[in-house]
């Protein structure tokens, strides 16, 4: 272990000795079956703040393949980090001393029952009030789609994220637009409702003032990871999916089959591309790609013909051999692409604190951790059985 | 006045100023990961200062787009997106006296961002612990894929090689009849960490203005994307991996992706039994399957869906949904979202006018905010266009020694290759800001 890495060690460590950054801050989530809301509050608990959560019974039953733990299912168990529980007919009791009010019902809905932003506001001006709903709080489709639940499948798709996953290639329905393996549009509007709520609070402290929040899970991820709408901005048109080269740069930045195993290629700039090829004892292929990249909107064939020569060629390597030429050459980058039984046996996300191990009534279980890693005021996961 | 009508008048009458107006910020990366973070905290107001090495500046400029067609007036469209609202330096740190500049800026700064290979600033004297020697408030963001220290922490990383390394990769795609392995497109490794960090960095900003204190923020794309990896629970409890599904999410009671009469696809998801049961109410076959939610089931379930999906015209899916509660929306392609009425009135498509670019579209804010709006003002420059208006402004520099600096290479700009340059009709003459006269947003 480097001196570096050994000064590092122990500045993050005795983590659970450590304050938390928003200590005394308190917010409340009314999620009802949003887990973008769920997250929002999750991100806030995981930096120290006093979370209450309104339970709701459908949540609890949303899990992978109906799994539970504890008669809860695995996302709310995950996402319950830190929380306690208030009723909903409690929650103006919260109201005095509250910070953050979260939101995820849809517009209109706490409204109706008197715990709208307009009037809380009145009574409590410093109260920041996050909304994360599909389409907004305000205009057209807000209004059309409010009794619509959203969900983070219709967000992916509604997001234009979906129409670039998959293989169009394939027989149908494996042809069809697929979705991120994990809730992408809802991490999206849960990490931009943290955010935002922390913004707000910063702003609060020298203005004193509240103010009103509002996340649409269906244009979060698409104004923060810009390409649907830059790509047709530039291009005039809709990119096509393409599963082995990267729609963006053209270029071998994608997953490929080695003899043995599934590898990730990143070859972003050309120097990384001509290593590659190099790598693949193909350099003629150099020459070849940047001419078929220089007719590409005209003839787009002629980089799905080096396509299949490339992707025969790694074939024929095994996985590891190849991450090893890339790391002796020293470019690009190539990884196996590992395996979740793998990535949970790793030492390293343990000790960094990524992936947790929780007692429940003696069996082991494992859940996402924190990214918070903070040297004076660490993130933490503040999950029981 | 309805519930939405006093929504809207609250966010279009909003005023004020940003959020983060006063904090400033230093930036010293390059490619998304890091950029990504500076470009929110400049959304949400603050003041960043991007370093970069003169004269060719954030290497991702020159990663060619879709075929050399990616460049809007000679920069690429998704720099000019990242690199919005920030003012951009170009210094040679490897110098004593660039390195002397950087340590000036990160002394008057709140918050310091890089992403580059672990340890890279230390051997220049810019870490996290020579920099809190000199700026002990400071709050120091390193993004890497695996963090600064740990057994994996040297390994490369962008955001693909962060996707197979968290296993992400290994969670995406189908499980049966498709042997491919997937990456999620267009770089969410790096888009979706750098905006978790944003909170972290906010809530250091918190807890320094409590306690003086500023810390160290060791940011990981590929934990930043386990985190929301509910595969590790599901393992651990039930012995077995969750497979891959396709478009299919595991946790609804029925979901997929479906092509509809008028040859559109739709994505369709009951998340709870009551949306269950709408759909069962109208879907032949699905009723008496809520509670069966293993991987053949959920498949019965799709198919069933499928034939009644491919009946009814996208239009019809909708209503459909609307009225029975059940989430359905239209997969859209780029052009669609890019074209989207609904994004154009909430400002979520923007169409600005840049001093330098002209008229462009962009992304809006993140969120919508009614009393301290977010805005996009400017797009990015050249490697040290804003130079002048730094060292001079900024800095308190007088502007014979910026000239020496320049002289001597301490400080430069761009060299003029394709995504690093000025748009075509520039001229320095007659640009007050590029003298270091004006602001950007000066009248």
């Amino acid at each position: 272990m480097s001196d570096r890495e050994e000064v590092l060690r122990k500045l993050f460590g005795d983590r659970e000795a450590k304050p938390e950054a928003l200590e005394g801050v308190k917010a409340v989530e009314i999620c009802g079956t949003n887990f973008g809301c769920r997250i929002a509050g999750s991100l806030l608990s995981e930096l120290g703040a006093e979370v209450y959560t309104v339970p709701d019974d459908d949540a609890k039953r949303i899990t992978p393949h109906g799994a539970t733990i504890e008669g809860v299912g695995i996302p709310y168990f995950v996402e319950s980090r830190g929380k306690r529980e208030v009723a909903l007919e409690d929650v103006p009791k919260l109201l005095p001393e509250l910070d953050i009010l979260i939101d995820g019902l849809g517009p209109g809905k706490l409204y109706s029952k008197g715990l709208g932003y307009p009037q809380l506001a009145e009574r409590y001006p410093k109260l920041i009030y996050v909304a994360i709903s599909q389409f907004g709080h305000y205009g057209r489709k807000a209004e059309e789609y409010a009794d619509m639940p959203d969900s983070d499948l219709t967000g992916q798709a509604y997001n234009g994220y979906m129409a670039m996953l998959g293989n169009p290639a394939l027989p149908e329905p494996y042809s069809y637009p697929i979705r991120a393996g994990i809730w992408l549009a809802w991490a999206f509007a849960g990490a931009a409702g943290a955010l935002s709520a922390l913004a707000a609070y910063w702003a609060r402290m020298r203005s004193g003032k509240g103010q009103f929040i509002d996340i649409a899970i269906n244009e979060v991820l698409s104004v923060d990871h810009p390409y649907q709408i830059g790509a047709p901005f530039v291009l005039g048109a809709p990119r096509q999916r393409s599963p082995t080269i990267d729609a963006n740069i053209l270029v071998t930045y994608t997953t490929a089959r080695a003899s043995d195993g599934f590898v990730a290629l990143a070859t972003v700039i050309w120097p990384e591309v001509e290593a590659f090829f190099e790598i693949i004892g193909r350099p003629d292929l150099a020459e070849r790609w940047k001419k078929a990249l220089e007719v590409w909107e005209k003839d787009p064939g002629q980089l799905k013909e080096l396509e299949k020569e490339v992707f025969a060629e790694v074939a024929k390597y095994k996985a590891e051999d190849l991450v090893k030429a890339s790391r002796e050459k020293g470019r690009p980058p190539i990884a196996v692409v590992k395996s979740v039984e793998w990535v949970a046996s790793q030492p390293h996300w343990r000790m960094r604190g990524a992936i947790v191990e929780v007692e429940c009534r003696g069996r082991k279980i494992l859940v996402p951790g924190t990214p918070y890693m903070m040297s004076e005021t660490p993130g933490r996961v503040k999950l029981k059985c | 006045m309805s519930y939405f009508g006093i929504i809207e008048n609250l966010i279009k009458n909003a005023r004020g100023p940003p959020p983060l107006e006063g904090v400033k910020v230093v930036e010293f990366s390059h490619y998304i990961l890091g950029p990504n973070i500076p470009r929110l905290l400049a959304q949400l107001g603050a003041e960043v200062i991007k370093i970069e090495p003169p004269p060719r500046g954030d290497r991702w400029k020159y990663a060619s787009m879709w075929g050399g067609k990616g460049f809007y007036k000679g920069m690429r469209i998704d720099y000019l997106y990242l690199n919005s609202n920030k003012y951009f330096v170009g210094i040679d740190f490897k110098k004593e006296e660039g390195r002397k500049l950087v340590v000036e800026l990160a002394k008057r700064a709140d918050v310091f961002v890089e992403n580059m290979e672990p340890g890279t600033l230390d051997k220049y004297g810019l870490g996290y612990l020579q920099l809190r020697e000199v700026n002990p408030r400071l709050i120091y963001v390193s993004a890497s894929g695996y963090g600064n220290w740990g057994p994996l922490s040297k390994l490369p990383s962008y955001d693909i090689i962060g996707q197979a390394e968290s296993g992400m990769i290994d969670i995406t795609g189908w499980e049966d009849g498709v042997n491919e392995a997937y990456r999620l497109p267009d770089y969410p490794g790096d888009w979706l960490p750098s905006t978790m960090a944003v909170s972290a960095i906010i809530a250091a900003l918190i807890y320094r203005e409590r306690t003086g204190k500023g810390q160290y923020i060791d940011l990981s794309q590929a934990a930043s994307m386990q985190r929301f990896m509910y595969h590790f629970t599901y393992m651990s409890l039930t012995g077995s991996r969750l497979k891959r599904s396709g478009f299919i999410d595991p946790s609804a009671y029925v979901s997929g992706v479906f092509k509809t009469a008028d040859g559109k696809f739709a994505a369709l998801a009951a998340m709870t039994q009551r949306q269950y049961d709408a759909l069962a109410e109208v879907v032949p076959g699905l009723r008496g399957l809520r509670e069966a939610r293993d991987a053949e089931s959920l498949w019965r379930k799709y198919e069933a869906v499928k034939a009644w999906a491919s009946g009814k015209t996208l239009d019809e899916l909708l209503e459909f949904g609307k009225k029975a509660g059940v989430p359905i929306q239209p997969v859209l392609n780029d052009k669609e979202v890019l074209d989207d009425p609904w994004r154009a009135e909430r400002g979520s498509v923007l169409k600005i006018r840049d001093r330098l670019y002209g008229e462009i579209v962009v992304p809006g804010p993140i969120v919508k905010m009614s009393g301290t709006p977010l805005a996009v003002k400017w797009v990015a420059r050249p490697v040290g266009y804003h130079n002048k208006l730094v060292l001079t402004r900024k800095l308190g520099l007088p502007p014979a020694e910026v000239e020496r600096l320049e002289r001597e290479g301490v400080v430069g700009y761009w060299d003029g290759q394709l995504g690093n340059m000025p748009p075509p009709g520039w001229s320095a003459e007659s640009d007050p800001v590029f003298r270091g006269e004006k602001d950007e947003v000066e009248p």
